[in-house]
């Protein structure tokens, strides 16, 4: 079996997205009242990816969210629960399914392709991308629009407090990214994908150097050793404690924004490099992303 | 793409396991009707397709497992999610003196689909919550998301290769099939357990009663008058493998246990892109899904001898299906094969529906059974075919099982009898 790789031709992420913006990429305003700041805000960042790649359309659409539009799933609750089923509007309900972000893209794009949505706890965008990265190889698709939301709301906070996620001062963490992958390159390619690695050990790496013993079955075809990023930041070869580094932020789909921020800010300064994207999960193993930046 | 099924294990109102299931198939009359929720309180007097085992029961009757257990509470989706996955691989491999599965030495991967996960607890935790937010017991929200049955069946199955959720709505676990499917296909693996959980809950009968979706009479498909949908609940799970696997297990005189149910031999995932709930009238994104699925399968249309329609009881998903069902089909020379919903068995089981159909199809197909569109008094005269009305017995070779779910996801799937290559 050939290691899927796919080819990355656009990323845009919640973090750049001006909000005059949601309205000029989602015209109607019906549409945008029915949506909650999370969903119009992916949608936005999903339109914003494919804008960016230059293609009109794509052949698949694949989402991933931890724990998906919980914003309407409590309103549901609390007006089931104070109302006594009694006179509840449908909307929040019809809204609170997962692939909500994934089904409104299709309907704005008028998009016919495959879709798909993943939820599996820390590894929703590792799921989905495991799904991209195989669909790629398959005749049929050319271009997957890839992306990832997970959204905090009040009582999810406080509920994920309690449960310990933020113990050493781990910071909550929202957002939505999104990426168009396409199986062959282009003049809009900014690096190549590979399958993500679930890292399931004993024992959680402590430095870069045991981070590269790894290393995932690429094989880089240049001298450069590779490059790690965690959350988007380069770690440097030093001898740098990955654990001193337990202040990290807390989401389900983490990684999708590592692998935008490190599009994003690294871009441009590794040529041919390989890149391991590292994220950290509290109570499930750790991932590796690895891609490989565009040869200058 | 031809993906041998060699063990499936189901949990629903139809029956809680596949024997009972099987003779349900032949023979239903024994088999209560749906009746409004016993196992939660609620005020909709509503039929619902219950699994007849309350969690203890669920908890009870499960093979032990001397280095893991189960959290307390668990949630009714993961309980009966453990229950079918356990049957598919004891029924594809053997089993333990202890009742679990004895394994192959690969490692096995799960892929399932859910819609609520563990719902069923986190609205007894929100109840709490908003009285009292710091007081609320922590162990009923645990398990709140999708990935936690999933999680929890790996563990309890001994699975160590691939594990994934996905949650597309009411295709969820036809989902799961088809992803599974692909990566053997591709070589990313080579025995993959996938299908899906849903447990009845609060939540999702109020979410169908507020679209007033639900019928409050047993739902009658394709009927002229028919008012809606009746929601279920339960578990299905196949255990796919390659054919390579199979055939090295043989070369290690590993026999298997009895031969395949049958093949998948293609399937397809469209997106109707017309509306969040409701499916477009000339059912495009189905069209698109049976079309793509038939083709996928190196078949025509004339060699599809059942189709399991998604059949919800809702005017507008069986308009919509019935529609698609008769451009794709209407110009074969023997006309649109026999279809029926097996959804008045079941209930309309949601995240799970998927893989419960994909079960109760290959069941037919070894039975040699057409199990026939009950409760159907009229066809709708505005649809343009008709649901098979009586059982029928004939040799299947071909069957097309369709899921489909909010936000205009639409599934299709092809098993077959016989392997693709034998076919073609």
């Amino acid at each position: 079996m050939i290691p899927p790789k796919a080819y990355i031709a656009a990323f845009s992420d919640s973090s750049e997205l001006k909000p005059e913006l949601i309205s000029s990429l989602i015209p109607n305003a019906g549409i945008r009242r029915r949506m909650n700041r999370l969903t119009r805000s992916a949608i936005a960042v999903g339109l914003q990816a494919l804008s960016n790649s230059g293609l009109s359309q794509v052949d698949a659409i694949i989402t991933a969210s931890g724990l998906g539009l919980l914003e309407e799933s409590e309103k549901f609750l609390r007006t089931l629960i104070e109302n006594n089923e009694q006179y509840l509007n449908p909307t929040p309900f019809i809204y609170s399914t997962f692939n909500t972000v994934g089904a409104q893209l299709a309907m704005l794009l008028k998009n016919h392709g495959y879709n798909m949505t993943y939820t599996h706890r820390n590894h929703s965008f590792e799921s989905a991308l495991i799904d991209a990265l195989s669909l790629l190889q398959t005749p049929q698709t050319n271009s997957v629009l890839l992306g990832a939301f997970d959204i905090l709301t009040p009582s999810s906070e406080q509920i994920l407090r309690r449960l310990g996620s933020f113990r050493h001062d781990r910071i909550p963490f929202e957002g939505a990214s999104f990426f168009v992958l396409t199986n062959k390159p282009s003049s809009k390619t900014w690096g190549e994908i590979y399958l993500p690695q679930i890292l399931s050990l004993p024992k959680e790496p402590s430095t870069p150097k045991e981070l590269l013993t790894l290393n995932p079955s690429i094989s880089p075809d240049s001298s450069l050793p590779p490059l790690i990023t965690w959350n988007g930041q380069v770690l440097s070869s030093s001898e740098m404690d990955i654990q001193v580094k337990k202040k990290y932020p807390v989401s389900p789909t983490l990684s999708a924004y590592a692998l935008w921020n490190t599009l994003y800010s690294a871009h441009g300064s590794y040529p041919s490099q390989v890149c391991l994207i590292y994220t950290q999960y509290p109570g499930m193993p750790s991932t590796l992303i690895p891609i490989r930046f565009l040869q200058s | 793409m031809n993906i041998a099924i060699t063990g499936i294990g189901i949990i629903s109102h139809a029956g809680i396991n596949i024997e009972t299931t099987r003779s349900v198939l032949h023979c239903h009359d024994s088999l209560p009707p749906l009746n409004p929720p016993t196992l939660f309180k609620t005020s909709l007097n509503v039929p619902v397709g219950e699994v007849p085992l309350n969690n203890e029961e669920l908890r009870r009757t499960l093979p032990p497992r001397s280095d893991f257990t189960l959290p307390i509470p668990c949630s009714r989706t993961a309980l009966l999610g453990i229950h079918a996955a356990l049957q598919a691989l004891t029924d594809a491999f053997t089993t333990n003196e202890k009742g679990l599965p004895s394994l192959p030495q690969i490692p096995i991967g799960i892929i399932s689909g859910s819609t609520v996960g563990g719902m069923d607890l986190s609205e007894q935790f929100y109840s709490k919550f908003m009285e009292a937010p710091s007081a609320a017991d922590l162990n009923l929200i645990r398990g709140h998301d999708c990935a936690d049955s999933t999680q929890l069946i790996a563990r309890y199955c001994g699975l160590t290769g691939l594990t994934s959720t996905l949650s597309t709505a009411c295709s969820s676990s036809a989902n799961a099939i088809l992803l599974a499917a692909r990566l053997i296909e591709q070589g990313q693996a080579d025995i993959l357990l996938a299908g899906g959980c849903d447990a009845l809950c609060r939540f999702t009968l109020n979410g169908f009663a507020s679209l007033k979706l639900l019928d409050p009479a047993p739902c009658r498909p394709f009927a002229a008058d028919r008012a809606g949908l009746n929601l279920g609940e339960g578990a299905a799970y196949l255990v796919l493998q390659s054919t390579r696997s199979i055939e090295s297990a043989l070369r290690k005189d590993i026999f298997p246990v009895h031969s395949p149910y049958g093949y998948f031999i293609g399937g397809a995932n469209r997106n109707d892109a017309f509306h969040q709930t409701a499916s477009s009238e000339e059912g495009t994104g189905p069209l698109m899904a049976m079309t793509e699925a038939i083709q996928m399968a190196k078949l025509t249309p004339d060699k599809i001898d059942y189709i399991n329609a998604h059949g919800t009881g809702t005017r507008n998903n069986d308009m919509s299906e019935s529609n698609a069902i008769a451009s794709l089909f209407s110009k074969n020379s023997q006309g649109i094969p026999p279809f029926s919903s097996t959804k008045p068995l079941t209930g309309h089981t949601l995240g799970a529906a998927g893989a419960i159909e994909a079960v109760l199809s290959l069941l037919m197909m070894q039975e040699g059974i057409l199990f026939p569109n009950l409760n159907m008094t009229t066809p709708d005269p505005l649809l343009p075919a008709a649901p098979l009305k009586i059982k029928s017995t004939l040799p299947i070779t071909h069957i097309l099982s369709n899921s489909f779910g909010f936000g205009g996801n639409d599934t299709s799937l092809i098993f077959s009898s016989n392997s693709s290559h034998d076919t073609a």
